[in-house]
């Protein structure tokens, strides 16, 4: 293009460029003049609110997602029926209702991210993995439990018979599993063990009192102490004032 | 909604991984949708980690879990949903999503591709519409958008979701009617 061409003749440019500034201020001044004050809009629904008909539409729109999802009573939901049939304005808002409902009904959410399940899986073995020590611990304390209950009962016992005494002590090894007593349990029964036959060398005919105390003498030995010491001293003390029909016994 | 027989419960307790797959099978697709609809709107990208949290939460809870209330175990599970939802949404109210992790390449936030019903104008206008609405749920409130989301795409009854919400019926009604009467205001433009 000839640059000559595009320029407009002089004088004329100015003079028609303020002009259409002119009248474009103009227009978007009379474009303007005519907007509504602020509250209008406002102003006209309350009027229409407080009209009679205005009221009962108002009512109508408040109820009208519970007319739809058959929440209303039945002479309720007759009046909204026939409001809907009568105004226009109303009607529109039901079929609006109608279309957003359409449209949150389609609106479809993400499908499930593939091997999610197996992502779960692997993250539940060791979450659920815990009830394993339970089990154990469990199993542990009946173990405990239970020899703990040989032993009370064996020390409780009110038999005399050495025979008899030495026999329960190799059973109590013997009727528990070697996983079930720990090495703390083994060298206590067995301190126990040597503890009994020290304390019967010394009064054959003690009675179950007797044994009863010999375990208070134990538990008053210290660990890796002079436990036959103490045991042999007490043992001797209760021989000596013992009573001549207590020892017959 | 699939509700699973409380031998299958019984059997997870015991750790059976059967059983966790079946539970799993019934409950993937559901907790993972509705948790999109709960929480999408602001951490889109975090829907999925979410979902196996809440999954980690109920197996580790299941020995709680007793039939014998009456309690079905499907409103047991949507318990853990909406409580674990709702403390995400309380402890995160200001999403800080980087925008690289919002649409990773080829990642899983992207969208999907078209589908060979639809053609590339059509896909974009419904995703952008899908966009639209997921924005207009999202700002409902959280209790109304739990009641609108259980009832309308999980289709529970108002029993259940009282029951979920901790709230009388008559409470879940009325935040679904106020829940479905914003949307109406919030799309009717979108539909006309």
């Amino acid at each position: 293009m000839n640059i000559d061409d595009s320029t407009p003749p002089a004088g004329s440019q100015p003079s028609d460029s303020l002009e259409g500034d002119r009248v474009l201020r103009e227009a978007l001044e009379h474009w303007e003049a005519p907007r509504p004050a602020a509250g209008f809009a406002a102003r006209v629904i309350a009027e229409w609110e407080a009209s009679d008909k205005g009221r009962v539409c108002v009512a109508f729109r408040s109820r009208l997602e519970e007319w739809r999802s058959g929440d209303l009573s039945a002479a309720n939901a007759a009046l909204c029926a026939e409001h809907a049939a009568s105004c226009e304005a109303c009607a529109e808002e039901v079929r609006d209702a109608a279309a957003v409902e359409r449209l949150l009904r389609a609106h479809r959410a993400p499908p499930v991210p593939g091997g999610l399940a197996d992502r779960i899986l692997a993250r539940v073995a060791p979450a659920t993995g815990r009830t394993r020590p339970r089990a154990v611990a469990r199993t542990a304390l009946l173990a405990a439990a239970a020899l703990l209950a040989a032993i009370v009962s064996l020390f409780v016992s009110s038999s005399t018979d050495r025979a008899a005494r030495d026999e329960r002590v190799p059973q109590l090894v013997r009727t528990e599993s070697p996983r079930a007593i720990s090495p703390f349990d083994r060298i206590e029964a067995d301190r126990e063990r040597r503890l009994r036959t020290v304390l019967h060398s010394v009064r054959p005919d003690a009675t179950g009192s007797f044994a009863a105390k010999s375990t208070r003498i134990d538990s008053l030995s210290r660990p890796g102490g002079n436990l036959f010491h103490v045991a042999l001293r007490r043992a001797k003390s209760e021989t000596t004032t013992a009573s001549p029909s207590d020892r017959s016994r | 909604m699939v509700e699973l027989g409380n031998d299958v419960v019984a059997r997870a307790r015991l750790g059976d991984p059967d059983a966790f797959r079946e539970i799993l099978a019934a409950f993937e697709r559901p907790i993972f949708q509705t948790v999109y609809r709960l929480v999408g709107g602001r951490f889109p990208t975090e829907v999925e980690d979410i979902t196996q949290d809440i999954f980690l939460k109920v197996f580790r809870a299941l020995d709680r879990f007793e039939p014998e209330r009456g309690v079905k175990f499907s409103t047991w599970v949507y318990t853990f949903v909406k409580n674990h939802c709702f403390d995400v949404l309380k402890k995160r109210r200001v999403a800080t999503v980087a925008l690289e992790d919002r649409h990773p390449a080829g990642g899983d936030g992207a969208a999907d591709p078209p589908g060979p019903t639809l053609s590339p104008t059509e896909y974009l206008i419904g995703d952008e519409l899908g966009r639209i609405v997921s924005s207009a749920i999202a700002e409902l409130s959280d209790e109304q958008r739990l009641a609108f989301v259980l009832r309308e795409y999980e289709g529970l009854d108002y029993r259940e979701i009282a029951a979920i919400s901790n709230c009388s019926e008559g409470t879940v009604k009325s935040r679904l009617h106020r829940a479905k009467e914003s949307l109406r205001h919030a799309l009717r433009t979108y539909v006309r």
